[in-house]
């Protein structure tokens, strides 16, 4: 009774954020973005990030012990660590691409191209060279990440497209390494940065993190490129052309998982 | 418009950037001391400097701490001890230090961090979108912190532009003109006039190659004490 009252009272912000972040764990354990074995932050670490209080992670980590995706060791060298369902991360991900259906794909493609094109025409406008030298660092990240994918996940892919149709896009797609979805990730967000705009930079981050961080799940083969165009256009300050050159960038990553989606029904 | 009111400003934003620098000058001591006492400082050992850090918190300082260079510390490569006062209590910064994590991002990108790294100086960084801590448009004020005459990462303060924005822009205002703060890249902090929103560069004005010339007080341009602040007065 005591502890039902006191929940009924507890800080209206806090309700439902142990389900959102034990949601936020599974998606990224189910997509292989947390390997088998790997520990997680401690408690309070993760606290931090997510912007909850400790009590909330801890709820969130009961709940993934009982669904048996973390195990926590006591003592020395002991915390949270992350237990690869069998199935396998590539079979989740995919799981999770087939569940999503084209309407919400499109709608949430549409808010990205919003944000992000926008955040790509202010960044034109307002970037100073300092800016410009962060967005090329970024786009160098894209780079040195690209073929880091791993065989194995190029494999896995490819054994689940084995009954690929003519779908161009998704033929020639391999899911990317966690390298390369943080590459891109961080690219766009740099470019909210250099926008200036705080709601824009937020909207880009929870916008990366909508179902699970579908969105760049299957990054261009041409991305460095694709990262230098935008960047040369801030650069240069065409706020048109870094505008455009961003709409196209999203477009294409939406309509790869469109083709993908497609290609597992 | 008199420069009497001009005067005004430009003493106002030079007292602001003093007293935030003087809020931090108690955990550049604290920091200092540490590394000199601990030979092989670990992350928890970051947590002697608290009382300091939390201490500097308080009035236009919204964040504050120690950020450290790669290395420095003996456990791990990178690490920080920060503190913010948004909510009631005052509470730490948690991110990601671990590089191979998808959620890391590198600090020692940030100019907030390079500046004062390369050039040995106190520092006063932005407006930025800080998307590390608070997601919050930013003003970060840093001083160079060392071990051995060497570089060992950061002490700074943060303070939100927009309480920045609050406390100047009566006398702005008063200035009967139009007239912005502006960073040395020429980045509009706060101005009384809608044709300089806060963010945007005052490309006219060429404040980066006047700044950059040595920042010579000109008609319609002056620098703001010895802060990297200036009062443009198109």
């Amino acid at each position: 009774m005591g502890q039902a009252r006191s929940h009924v009272f507890a800080p209206l912000g806090d309700l439902g954020r142990a389900e959102a972040v034990t949601a936020r764990l599974t998606d990224a354990i189910s997509m292989g973005l947390l390997g088998d074995g790997e520990q997680l932050p401690s408690e309070a670490e993760l606290a931090g990030q997510f912007g909850v209080a400790t009590v909330t992670v801890r709820e969130a980590l009961v709940a993934l012990r009982q669904q048996g995706l973390v195990a926590t060791r006591r003592g020395r060298g002991g915390g949270s660590f992350v237990i690869t369902p069998d199935q396998g991360a590539p079979a989740s991900w995919q799981q999770r691409l087939r569940a999503v259906s084209l309407s919400e794909l499109r709608d949430i493609g549409d808010h990205y191209l919003a944000v992000a094109g926008a955040a790509a025409r202010l960044a034109a406008e307002r970037s100073s060279p300092e800016d410009v030298e962060r967005l090329w660092l970024a786009t160098e990240d894209l780079r040195n990440a690209t073929g880091a994918a791993t065989s194995n996940q190029r494999n896995a892919t490819e054994a689940a497209m084995s009954n690929q149709g003519n779908a161009t896009g998704a033929a020639t797609s391999d899911q990317g390494s966690p390298g390369q979805a943080r590459a891109e990730r961080q690219f766009h967000l740099e470019v909210a940065a250099a926008a200036q705009s705080p709601r824009l930079t937020h909207q880009e981050i929870q916008l990366q993190g909508e179902q699970g961080g579908l969105l760049w799940l299957l990054p261009s083969h041409n991305g460095h490129a694709e990262h230098g165009a935008i960047t040369e256009a801030i650069a240069r300050q065409d706020g048109e052309l870094a505008r455009k050159l961003t709409e196209e960038h999203i477009l294409e990553a939406v309509d790869r998982l469109v083709d993908m989606h497609l290609n597992l029904l | 418009m008199g420069s009497h009111a001009g005067d005004e400003v430009v003493e106002q934003v030079a007292a602001i950037v003093e007293d935030v620098f003087d809020r931090l000058k108690p955990v550049l001591v604290a920091v200092e001391s540490l590394l000199v006492e601990v030979a092989e400082p670990r992350a928890e050992d970051l947590e002697h400097i608290r009382p300091r850090v939390v201490d500097a918190l308080g009035g236009l300082v919204i964040g504050a701490g120690y950020v450290a260079a790669p290395h420095v510390l003996t456990d791990q490569e990178y690490g920080f001890e920060w503190w913010t006062a948004t909510s009631a209590e005052p509470e730490q910064l948690f991110i990601s230090l671990e590089p191979g994590s998808a959620n890391f991002l590198d600090y020692t990108r940030q100019s907030w961090f390079t500046v004062s790294r390369d050039t040995g100086r106190r520092h006063v960084n932005g407006p930025y979108v800080d998307y590390l801590c608070t997601d919050e448009y930013t003003l970060t004020f840093t001083v160079p912190a060392q071990r051995n005459g060497a570089f060992a990462g950061v002490v700074g303060a943060d303070v939100f532009v927009r309480e920045f924005e609050h406390v100047l822009q009566p006398k702005l205002r008063s200035l009967g003109s139009r007239a912005a703060l502006v960073n040395a890249q020429g980045r509009v902090i706060v101005s009384n006039s809608a044709k300089s929103p806060t963010g945007s560069l005052m490309r006219d004005a060429d404040v980066p190659a006047w700044w950059n010339a040595g920042a010579q007080a000109r008609a319609g341009v002056r620098r703001c004490g010895d802060a990297p602040i200036v009062l443009v007065t198109p």
